[in-house]
């Protein structure tokens, strides 16, 4: 080596020794971005034990690639009644029996991504402990930080105090990041909640073939991010997104199948923010399937040729007005969304969306932009047309009722067993949530909420009602007790579980498992029923099966006469 | 019970006989091991009948193994649950009750789903896993059954640093 060589070799070690080595801080930079990103999609942060826990969900064990027709190449497809496969090719048609779209299985793919590429990665700029758990719909990450607590701070303050990916805002320092950093983020979203199934392409023709794949982030409980990675797409890279599927009853159930099927729950769903992978190129899946079949995606769409963008923003306005949906109000719903909507753009409205609310500023009436997408129109005309509207949403919920009343008469009601309790059980709730109200407003002194939240995940629950922001560990609940009670001004929270069964060492398990988790300052297993001798007599001989925590246990009880009364134990 | 969910206790069984001896013997010799098809308190065993309290244990374990000190001549009991569908914070619960009221010596809950999701990222945290999972001087151990291979995956153990203990199980039962 010269001398000169030699000298400056010398001075750059210095330099590094000072002011540390760019290439490394950068290389840093990205990785920190990287997880940030992984924990923003599905992450869980866990301050007291100083851990991250990570989900890779695979829901189905074996993922399925795109079928395409080995006569003439073009898309694939089968028919759910006929269960054949059938080329869409019009000249073609040709038929199969089996499927000829490449396997992957997800769950080995995943694991084996996760200790050859992606601990390897974060390992090599983040100290910590890696270990990896899980079953076959989901693998954990857990990343042990109780060595290197001032980087978990560091990584956490990031999410300004909230604890899982269904609160989290995309953190300020992302938006702040470099250009490959903000890069790494989304890397990072794509591989925790970023999917590449074939099953969701659109109907659509191109130049040279048919059937137009997309991809989606898939984001779960959260409304806020959704619209916010929408923006930032936008913003940073430029990129269009072809809609959002918003969990939002109108959207996803605007026919009120679900609904009349019984299926609560059916609309309150996860959002899907789908995009056309061919415009994404500069991110990329570390999830080794995930990223062979966006590669599939993509490569089916460039060989088609699909000329239009189809960005769903700027909005087209508002097609045709949706039926009423009796879960509009649905506390789940957050309060922005909470209401009727006839379009998903108007649903991104409400949730934030810079763009819309950009564009609204521009229209001559912000309300009749927001009801018909109109950015000419003056509001004269709007509260006519809002009445309009409603009336032809309530006439459509009738139409549907009525034909929906005449299905379910023809239908032979079967009533389990299992039905007929759970009948009766839901009868107590009323009661209980008045009784146990009036209880701890005597006991506690002080006002106290009692709700029935028998169908409700806790932690969506208490999300939504604004609650959880007077309890930390709250974003561990996800578990259904059947009453919760808050007392208001102490912010301390009540499980109560009713059975119209016999007491048993079973049910006590089953709330002995929520109270370890929850710690509520009162846990009551009650039932209609008075403890049996035997009960009492294991209880008696083994008392600290009730404890629950420091002085905390699980009282007995019983509801007779609509009142409680708790046994001595 | 249906014969698919027999074969699984039986196959889990003989998997928990073999990792008790492994564990336990010789300073351990195994009196009784059983599949109980009634409450503990009233099955026919004058093993059980030896411990104290056994008449007020008004539950089921799905599989239960009776030890006793060679040297103090104590006996001591190993039970394990199993469940088909993935494990709740129910089955949990549930195991820990029993494990408390037996003081059982080991406590397995295994099921060939692992744990539910939700459960699984509640046990990725230290504090909560103590919680749920410790009683008295022990813990319960979790584990996901493979079917192909009976055995439980040792990998799939929670708490993480018990892995190592059913590796070596899995291991001498390969080298047969």
């Amino acid at each position: 080596m010269s001398t000169l060589n030699k000298i400056l070799t010398i001075i750059s070690g210095v330099l590094k020794i000072l002011f540390g080595d760019p290439l490394d801080k950068n290389k840093k930079n990205l990785t920190i971005s990287y997880l940030i990103g992984l924990i923003t999609g599905r992450g869980h942060l866990f301050r007291k034990s100083k851990t991250i826990t990570i989900e890779f969900s695979h829901n189905k064990e074996i993922s399925v690639g795109i079928f395409h027709c080995a006569k003439c190449g073009q898309l694939v497809t089968k028919n759910a009644k006929t269960k054949v496969y059938t080329c869409k090719n019009s000249s073609c048609q040709k038929t199969y029996e089996n499927s000829g779209a490449k396997e992957y299985n997800a769950v080995a793919s995943t694991r084996l991504s996760l200790n050859e590429v992606i601990i390897p990665l974060l390992k090599s700029e983040i100290s910590a402990n890696f270990i990896v758990s899980g079953n076959n719909a989901t693998t954990l990450l857990i990343l042990d930080f109780k060595d290197n607590p001032q980087l978990f701070e560091e990584i956490t303050s990031c999410f300004e105090g909230k604890f899982s990916f269904d609160s989290f805002d995309i953190p300020k320092k992302i938006h702040e990041a470099s250009y490959d950093e903000k890069i790494e983020f989304i890397n990072g979203v794509l591989d925790t909640a970023g999917f590449s199934s074939p099953g969701g392409w659109l109907n659509r023709d191109g130049v040279s073939g048919h059937g137009r794949m997309r991809a989606y982030f898939q984001i779960v409980r959260n409304w806020s991010i959704t619209v916010q990675i929408d923006n930032f797409l936008r913003k940073y890279f430029n990129l269009p997104v072809q809609t959002i599927d918003w969990g939002h009853p109108n959207i996803r159930d605007g026919n009120l199948v679900d609904f009349f099927e019984g299926k609560k729950t059916g609309s309150t769903r996860e959002h899907q923010i789908k995009f056309f992978p061919e415009y994404y190129t500069i991110f990329k899946f570390r999830i080794k399937y995930k990223a062979d079949m966006l590669s599939e995606l993509a490569k089916h769409n460039s060989s088609c040729v699909f000329e239009n963008k189809e960005d769903w923003f700027p909005p087209g306005g508002v097609s045709r007005v949706k039926s009423f949906h009796p879960d509009e109000a649905d506390i789940r719903i957050p309060q922005q969304a909470r209401q009727h909507v006839n379009a998903f753009w108007q649903v991104n409205y409400l949730m934030g969306c810079e763009y819309l609310e950009q564009l609204a500023n521009t229209a001559k009436s912000k309300d009749l932009f927001f009801l018909t997408g109109n950015l000419t129109k003056l509001g004269d005309d709007f509260e006519k047309l809002k009445k309009e509207y409603e009336k032809t949403s309530n006439n459509l919920y009738n139409e549907l009722s009525v034909q929906n009343a005449k299905k379910s008469s023809t239908k032979k009601l079967k009533i389990t067993k299992a039905d007929e309790l759970r009948f009766l059980e839901k009868d107590t709730y009323p009661i209980l949530t008045r009784e146990i109200k009036s209880y701890l407003e005597t006991k506690y002194g002080e006002p106290v909420e009692a709700f029935d939240t028998s169908s409700f995940n806790l932690n969506a629950f208490l999300k939504n009602q604004s609650l959880i922001e007077a309890y930390d560990h709250c974003e561990k609940f996800n578990i259904k007790v059947d009453i919760f009670a808050f007392l208001v001004k102490t912010k301390r929270i009540v499980f109560v579980e009713s059975k119209i069964t016999n007491l048993d060492v079973k049910a006590l398990g089953q709330m002995i498992g929520y109270c370890l988790v929850g710690q509520p300052i009162e846990a009551i297993l009650v039932s209609t029923e008075s403890p049996t001798a035997s009960f009492i007599n294991l209880l008696t001989a083994n008392p600290k099966i009730l404890n629950y925590g420091n002085d905390l246990k699980i009282q007995i009880a019983t509801l007779k006469n609509k009142q409680i009364r708790f046994e001595k134990i | 019970m249906s014969k698919q969910k027999k074969d699984l206790t039986l196959e889990i069984s003989n998997w928990f006989f073999n990792l008790v001896k492994k564990l336990f013997e010789p300073e351990y010799v195994i009196l009784e091991s059983a599949t109980p098809s009634s409450i503990l308190a009233k099955v026919n065993s004058a093993h059980l009948k030896k411990f104290d309290n056994y008449s007020s244990w008004e539950f089921r374990p799905d599989i239960y193994v009776v030890l006793k000190n060679i040297k103090s001549g104590k006996q001591e009991l190993c039970i394990s649950n199993r469940s088909d569908s993935a494990l709740s914070l129910k089955e949990i619960g549930e195991l820990k009750c029993y494990s408390q009221i037996v003081e059982s010596k080991l406590s397995l809950l295994i099921s060939p789903r692992g744990t539910s999701t939700e459960v699984g990222i509640l046990l990725s945290d230290k504090d909560t896993q103590d919680r749920l999972l410790k009683f008295d001087n022990n813990t319960i151990l979790i584990g996901t059954w493979d079917e192909t291979t009976k055995q439980v995956q040792s990998e799939s153990i929670i708490p993480f640093g018990h892995r190592s203990l059913i590796d070596k199980i899995n291991v001498s039962n390969k080298r047969k």
